[in-house]
């Protein structure tokens, strides 16, 4: 006896959810046009080794007779206010810029989501503390917080010589500090969804079914939140950006000679006058990444949320 | 499709790019500048108004125009009086030196006050302010800091109401320079009752009523302090002579670009060039735009930016290490490139127009040959890196360590850097708040390679706090000494005992010509340029001088605005 197949819906063969959602994605204009810039942006910035030995240039080789100089063959931006070459140093600057808003994000995230979960998961007292200490955290001034974690003395936190004085310490310092202090908002983010997926039925099946909390977590909170977690770490990327721009207008952030855009802003705040080009070029680079992120997580809301008219 | 509304943080993106690409130039003020008022734009406030207690050169700044100092340098550095009758000396008998119990020498010092001096209360500045001070000083709970201690007298006799004679335990050249004295009828009872430090710094009237003008005894007094904001003053009416400006205003601001657009816009009416103001740079790009709106005085200065060595170090406890360093840093081509040879090269420990300068120094010219010569003869072969190292394989990695932002500082940091690296000398540069750099780094000799600030050996002062081995910080000393570099030499303690001594010009001027010879040769500071003295006035303005050991507002009464 055989039996009967099933018709199928309409003739249609089943999509995965990611797909859809990139389809979606791929009609939102502004979002495609975004992504493709901050591709090219990131192939901008990290080719930048391969830029300076094909032209001969060292970032950090100063040339005082060489200050000032115009845009010419060996200097396509002209050089600055030491003799270094503008574009060889935006190039390199963007990679540390763009890596510590990429790495401050997925630590921030990593904190947030961790509070976020348990506070909604738990709830009750472990959701008044955690949601507690996230309202005093968001209380906290953000800029002078920052400025005065960036100015602690790393030898008196009992970290050996070597790692204080390594070259990398000011990097991770300012990946460190921002994340701690900027996952407020994907803690309440997550906290909002989970409270919403915590309570629906399967989860309270699975529960009762025997599923401990990690398992609960793993497998049927976590992947409903990843949109709004998506999304917020989107628009956090280009907060943080700024974030280490102004440590290092402020003259915390990152430590010369090693360049970001943000302390190439800060060194020309004096230079506005003699070679206003020289804040124009990184000012122009962090505006279009941060725009380029907030236009890119539009379109990934839009992409995740079933609800949208977009689909 | 929609047009998106651009979010809140590209907002801030916009806004800065905006603001950091906005020009100088601004409109000028549009109604013309009070001729009798100046409002002079600053960057750091100051962290009381007590003239002895946390004494910096902000501080001194102020106190120049409200509590003059009992003696103070001219522009030649020849210390003069601003409050005494007559400068004591050897020769009009008002210093004696005599002889003390124990085969040791000491001197008399004969202080006699202006007779027209008075507090701005109208009471007058007298001998008893003298006593006051020296003993609120040597009781020594109060932490006093100014330059030329009241502690250097181990006695005080009171002879008449304008006369004192101090007695000092020693004969030191600095005799006849002495700070400013504190009021004893108003800070004389308060001091009574408080004697601790914390007690007293509250309850002084210094800082309950500082716009009391029985507390100033200069041309000017305190009228108003908007603290972090604003400081007003208004002439002493008791001062011998008028003041030209009735009102001087001190505005203080964030950042020396906010000083610069508040210039421009005919918020400020004069800029210091650092220390306190804008950068030397700054002025030069000022003095190239706005020369018909502004004049630009400078003048040679007394300060000296010099690379201080960490003689602990390995590497730099060799000489040849740090002549090498001489020898790899082109030093002409950062007074040029960066300060227009306005901040020449600094030769010796001592400024060009200092009187004790020498000539006969000698000289390290920018050679990089010589620098790598002088380092394969320590040891030192550069390896496959391009960085030197030594036969056990380890690298000539020398830490650079200075104040954060300075921006000037920080690019000679840079451009010294990048030298280093042309001789295989690998140099890490450190910025550091400038509260850790002079504490842990500078006086608890944290530093493990070179620091780069800068530093004045004024007339009055010893060089033992700079050079000998008694002005090497330690803990059994309280950390007091600037000889951040630990540097010993017996040479040299030889040589400053004798500068130390020697009271005539003549002998004074060959005494640090040693001094001066003994620390080129061993080199534990090097020099590398000496600041000019250097302001942005209003147009015409005139009786502003900008060099001297002390502060030009000693002199404000002075000072004139054009019509």
């Amino acid at each position: 006896m055989t039996v009967p197949a099933l018709p199928t819906q309409g003739g249609h063969r089943s999509r995965s959810i990611w797909i859809d959602r990139w389809s979606v994605l791929r009609r939102h204009r502004p979002a495609m046009v975004s992504l493709m810039v901050l591709v090219l942006m990131a192939v901008f910035c990290f080719s930048a080794s391969a830029y300076a030995s094909w032209m001969g240039l060292d970032v950090n080789a100063t040339d005082l007779m060489a200050r000032f100089n115009p845009p010419s063959e060996t200097n396509l931006l002209g050089t600055d206010e030491i003799g270094r070459d503008v574009l060889l140093r935006l190039m390199y600057g963007g990679q540390v810029s763009l890596t510590i808003g990429v790495l401050a994000t997925a630590f921030g995230c990593a904190i947030g989501v961790t509070v976020g979960v348990l506070a909604g998961y738990l709830g009750g007292r472990a959701d008044s503390f955690l949601m507690r200490a996230t309202d005093c955290m968001i209380a906290l001034p953000l800029v002078p917080l920052l400025v005065i974690l960036a100015a602690i003395d790393l030898g008196k936190l009992g970290l050996p010589p070597e790692i204080v004085q390594s070259p990398s310490v000011s990097f991770w310092r300012i990946v460190i500090i921002i994340s701690l202090v900027d996952w407020t908002t994907i803690a309440r983010v997550v906290r909002a969804g989970t409270l919403t997926i915590a309570h629906q039925d399967y989860v309270l099946a699975a529960r009762v079914s025997g599923g401990r909390a990690p398992y609960m977590i793993g497998i049927h909170v976590l992947p409903n939140v990843a949109t709004p977690i998506i999304v917020a770490a989107t628009l956090t990327i280009g907060r943080v950006i700024l974030l280490e721009s102004t440590l290092s207008f402020l003259g915390v952030g990152v430590m010369p000679p090693t360049p970001t855009w943000g302390n190439m802003l800060n060194n020309a705040q004096e230079l506005a006058s003699t070679a206003p080009m020289l804040a124009v070029y990184p000012g122009l680079l962090i505006f279009l990444t941060v725009i380029t992120f907030n236009f890119l997580g539009d379109g990934l809301r839009v992409a995740f949320d079933p609800r949208s008219q977009q689909r | 499709m929609k047009i998106k509304t651009i979010s809140r943080a590209s907002c801030s993106a916009l806004m800065t790019l905006v603001l950091t690409t906005a020009g100088v130039i601004s409109a000028p003020a549009t109604a013309a500048s009070d001729p009798t008022k100046l409002v002079i734009g600053q960057l750091q406030f100051v962290p009381n108004s007590h003239p002895l207690i946390q004494v910096n050169n902000t501080k001194l700044f102020l106190m120049g125009f409200i509590q003059r100092p009992v003696t103070a340098f001219d522009a030649r550095g020849q210390s003069v009086c601003l409050l005494c009758e007559k400068k004591p000396s050897l020769e009009n008998g008002l210093a004696k030196i005599v002889d003390l119990p124990g085969g040791k020498t000491g001197m008399q010092v004969t202080l006699k006050l202006r007779a027209d001096a008075k507090w701005g209360d109208g009471t007058p500045v007298s001998s008893q302010d003298i006593a006051l001070t020296w003993k609120m000083a040597q009781e020594g709970a109060l932490g006093f800091s100014n330059y030329n201690a009241w502690t250097r007298a181990t006695k005080v006799d009171i002879v008449n109401p304008t006369t004192a004679v101090l007695h000092l335990d020693s004969v030191e050249t600095g005799y006849d320079s002495w700070d400013q004295v504190l009021p004893s009828h108003i800070e004389g009872p308060i001091y009574a009752k408080y004697k601790t430090a914390e007690e007293y710094v509250k309850q002084s009237a210094y800082n309950r009523e500082p716009t009391n003008p029985g507390l100033w005894n200069g041309a000017y007094t305190l009228t108003s302090m908007q603290m972090g904001a604003q400081i007003t003053l208004a002439p002493n009416k008791f001062w011998p002579t008028a003041p030209q400006l009735k009102t001087i205003v001190l505005s203080y601001r964030s950042n020396a670009a906010a000083l610069i657009q508040n210039l421009l816009s005919g918020d400020l009416d004069a800029l210091p060039v650092s220390p306190g103001g804008i950068s030397f740079s700054q002025m030069l790009t000022l003095r190239k735009q706005q020369a018909s709106r502004f004049d630009f005085p400078v003048q040679p200065g007394y300060n000296l930016e010099r690379l201080v060595f960490q003689t602990q170090n390995p590497a730099l406890s060799d000489v040849r290490v740090r002549r090498a360093i001489a020898h790899a840093i082109n030093r002409e081509a950062i007074s040029t490139q960066l300060f227009e040879k306005l901040q020449p090269v600094a030769t010796s420990i001592l400024a060009e127009n200092s009187s004790n300068h020498s000539n006969t120094v000698t000289r390290y010219k920018f050679d990089p040959a010589r620098a790598k010569a002088l380092l394969t003869e320590a040891g030192w072969k550069p390896g496959s890196d391009g960085i030197c190292i030594n036969p056990a394989g380890q690298k000539l990695s020398i830490e650079l360590v200075t104040t954060a932002g300075n921006q000037t500082r920080v690019q000679i940091a840079q451009v010294i850097q990048n030298q280093l690296k042309s001789v295989c000398i690998d140099a890490p540069v450190k910025q550091v708040q400038i509260g850790v750099y002079n504490g842990e780094e500078m006086r608890k000799r944290k530093f493990t390679g070179m620091g780069l600030s800068s530093i004045q050996f004024p007339p009055s002062t010893s060089p033992e706090i700079y050079l000998a081995t008694n002005g090497i910080p330690t803990e059994k000393n309280g950390f007091t000494g600037n000889n951040f570099s630990g540097y010993s030499s017996p040479a040299m303690d030889a040589a400053v005992q004798e500068a130390e001594r020697a009271l005539q010009p003549a002998a004074a001027k060959a005494a640090w010509a040693k001094v001066q010879q003994i620390a080129l040769d061993d080199l534990p500071i090097l020099p590398l340029y000496y600041y000019a003295s250097s302001w942005v006035v209003p147009k015409g303005m005139k009786g502003l001088d900008a060099p001297r050991y002390d502060q030009p507002t000693n002199w404000a009464e002075y000072w004139k605005r054009a019509p």
